[in-house]
């Protein structure tokens, strides 16, 4: 009996590994197996060419709605180390092919260095992933034929070359390449580290940071993307204003979560006949390949939406819809124009955003403002959608909690430590009692 | 002493378990290599197209494939020509490496010449190095700095002068080791 129960916790141990092994290989990467055959070589002489190779498996099932197949963007990015060199276009060539060995077949990438370069029609929906102003010394390498090929269940082994101009300023360079199937092409990868206040400001990103609770100083990277590989989009804010990948060296809970100051150009809301009062921020979810709104409101007269108490990090999208416009009601954003009995009003309005207050303007050159009641829309439970003023628990049907994916426990240090902790005191266990039956 | 063995052990299994399993998550996340690399000045190897030959090339970053030797006596040269480089400017200071294999029928010096003809046509001198032969078989290596950019190059120059009064014989050879090459790099 006791032999019984022993064997069955050895295998119950087995298990919990195998468990642990499957759940992070279904982490929201696009790629598996990925090996390095071969490295640039330390020296190049200018003019001549090497090459470095990158294999991968691509699995799919990550872009369902081109049929599984997946994208391939290349970036090549060589810099400089001495310092104040500045490297020049057209100092080097970069080119890059992909072999399927599944299907013995080679694509041919193309390898830009300027915008401009992208003169494919077939194209033109793609053509808003890429940053315009790439600089100097990065490339991006695309099929110009077919920006979506990377088929399922294929292995792709991708040789990249470059040549140094032959007139070339001998020096030291740093050269990195980078698959970038996830997300999308990243505009800007900014990062910055929370002052004693917890606040950081991260502007190449439109972003501020506040911790709820700055107990420590946490380091945020952004990585800004114009536009994203998923298509698809919040059905009632199918326009996109931009989209930001937001990490940290640091889970979040301990902060309390954290605020999110995202900041947007009106003058863009307003030419693109744009709702500013609905821009709101929603986040990924990988698993179901959707976009979750978060409870967030925006601040018309400072551009910019807010969320709060976030401990979830990953890729924010910030959206809206088109204005439709409501001639006789507006609600009052201009806050030094009114007079002071409503300025108090107005601070109001501040404690409770979500419950904003509307007046009926009489005459726009009168300095006195009628208050009106309006009754102000209230969210819909049970519609489907995580409306502002819903949450998991007040609305658990609309507002589902997301289970953090393996990428996000590898993120996060506390995670992983309690995995290596668990993982150790069960082998302690196995190894313990397999000792145990081997003596007997 | 076996429980020290058994808690080694499972620490050791642990860990590794704990590593293991977060290498395997990440390694699969970062598509990426980084490396650093150092670019040297292009590498002009000297070639004679057959034996007994004034005039031959230089290849870009590439060997010759086959091996020739050439004779010249006393103040005569030899001298190899790039392709054409299209008129490209090098804009540092160029330091000329001359690396040759020569042979002299006695103890004697030759000037080696670095130079560049541009895209108008005209010649422009880098700079030059005189150095000393022994008698027989030579491994030379031996360098110049220049003493400004050069621009608008169209052809690389590498020249063999003869110093000798007579009678001298000179002998270079141009082979698949690359042993007679000119490389222009910057200077310090």
């Amino acid at each position: 009996m006791k032999t019984n129960i022993q064997t069955a916790i050895i295998f119950a141990s087995i298990f919990l590994f195998l468990s642990l092994g499957l759940i992070f290989s279904q982490q929201a990467t696009i790629f598996k197996n990925i090996k390095h055959p071969k490295n640039f070589s330390s020296i190049l002489v200018a003019g001549s060419t090497d090459y470095a190779v990158i294999e991968f498996y691509y699995p799919g099932a990550v872009f369902e709605n081109q049929i599984g197949y997946a994208p391939l963007v290349v970036r090549v990015n060589i810099t400089p180390i001495q310092e104040g060199y500045q490297i020049n276009k057209d100092e080097f060539v970069v080119n890059a092919r992909v072999f399927i060995r599944e299907e013995n077949t080679q694509v041919n990438l193309k390898c830009i260095e300027n915008y401009t370069e992208i003169t494919e029609e077939n194209l033109e929906e793609y053509i808003s992933l890429f940053p315009q102003e790439i600089p100097n010394g990065t490339f991006y390498c695309y099929n110009p034929i077919s920006f979506v090929f990377l088929k399922p269940l294929t292995t792709n082994v991708l040789n990249v070359t470059i040549t140094p101009h032959i007139a070339l300023l001998p020096s030291e360079f740093n050269i990195s390449i980078e698959l970038l199937s996830l997300y999308g092409i990243p505009i800007v990868e900014p990062s910055n580290v929370t002052d004693e206040n917890g606040y950081t400001k991260i502007p190449e990103a439109y972003l501020e940071i506040k911790l709820e609770n700055p107990v420590a100083r946490v380091q945020f990277n952004a990585i800004l993307y114009s536009n994203v590989f998923i298509e698809v989009f919040p059905s009632e804010r199918p326009i996109r204003l931009y989209y930001v990948e937001i990490s940290a060296n640091d889970t979040l809970e301990k902060y309390n979560g954290v605020r999110l100051r995202f900041y947007y150009d009106d003058r863009w809301i307003i030419n693109n006949n744009l709702d500013e009062n609905n821009i709101r921020v929603y986040r990924y979810d990988e698993t179901q390949n959707t976009w979750i709104l978060i409870n967030s409101f925006v601040n018309t007269s400072e551009n910019y939406v807010e969320t709060t108490n976030i401990t979830k990090l990953g890729l924010f999208g910030i959206f809206t819809k088109y204005y439709t416009p409501q001639p006789l009601v507006q609600q009052i954003t201009q806050y030094q124009s009114v007079p002071v009995e409503v300025q108090r009003v107005v601070e109001k309005i501040v404690e409770k955003p979500i419950q904003p207050i509307y007046y009926n303007i009489t005459n726009i050159t009168q300095p006195v403002i009628e208050r009106v009641e309006k009754e102000v829309p209230q969210p819909t439970c049970g519609n489907n959608v995580c409306e502002a003023g819903e949450n998991s628990q007040n609305c658990p049907e609309d507002c589902k909690v997301t289970l953090p994916t393996g990428l996000l426990i590898l993120s996060e240090p506390a995670a992983v430590a309690t995995i290596i902790v668990t993982s150790f005191l069960t082998a302690a266990g196995a190894v313990f009692l397999l000792k145990k039956l081997l003596l007997k | 002493m076996e429980k020290k063995k058994i808690i080694i052990m499972t620490m050791i299994i642990g860990v590794m378990l704990g590593f293991g399993i977060i290498y395997s998550g990440v390694l699969n996340y970062y598509g990426k290599i980084v490396g650093n690399v150092n670019v040297e000045g292009p590498i002009f190897y000297a070639n004679l197209a057959g034996n007994n030959q004034l005039i031959g090339s230089l290849l870009l970053n590439t060997k010759p494939i086959s091996n020739y030797t050439t004779q010249f006596n006393d103040s005569l040269s030899v001298v190899f020509w790039s392709d054409n480089l299209g008129g490209i400017d090098f804009n540092y200071i160029p330091k000329c490496e001359f690396y040759l294999k020569i042979y002299s029928s006695s103890s004697s010096n030759v000037k080696l010449i670095c130079e560049y003809y541009n895209i108008s046509g005209s010649k422009n001198p880098i700079c030059e190095k005189d150095v000393e032969i022994s008698a027989g078989w030579n491994f030379i290596s031996n360098y110049c700095f220049g003493s400004s950019n050069l621009n608008s190059v169209k052809h690389i120059v590498y020249k063999i002068e003869g110093l000798a009064i007579p009678e001298v014989a000179f002998y270079i050879e141009t082979n698949t080791n690359g042993d007679t090459r000119l490389q222009i790099t910057k200077a310090p």
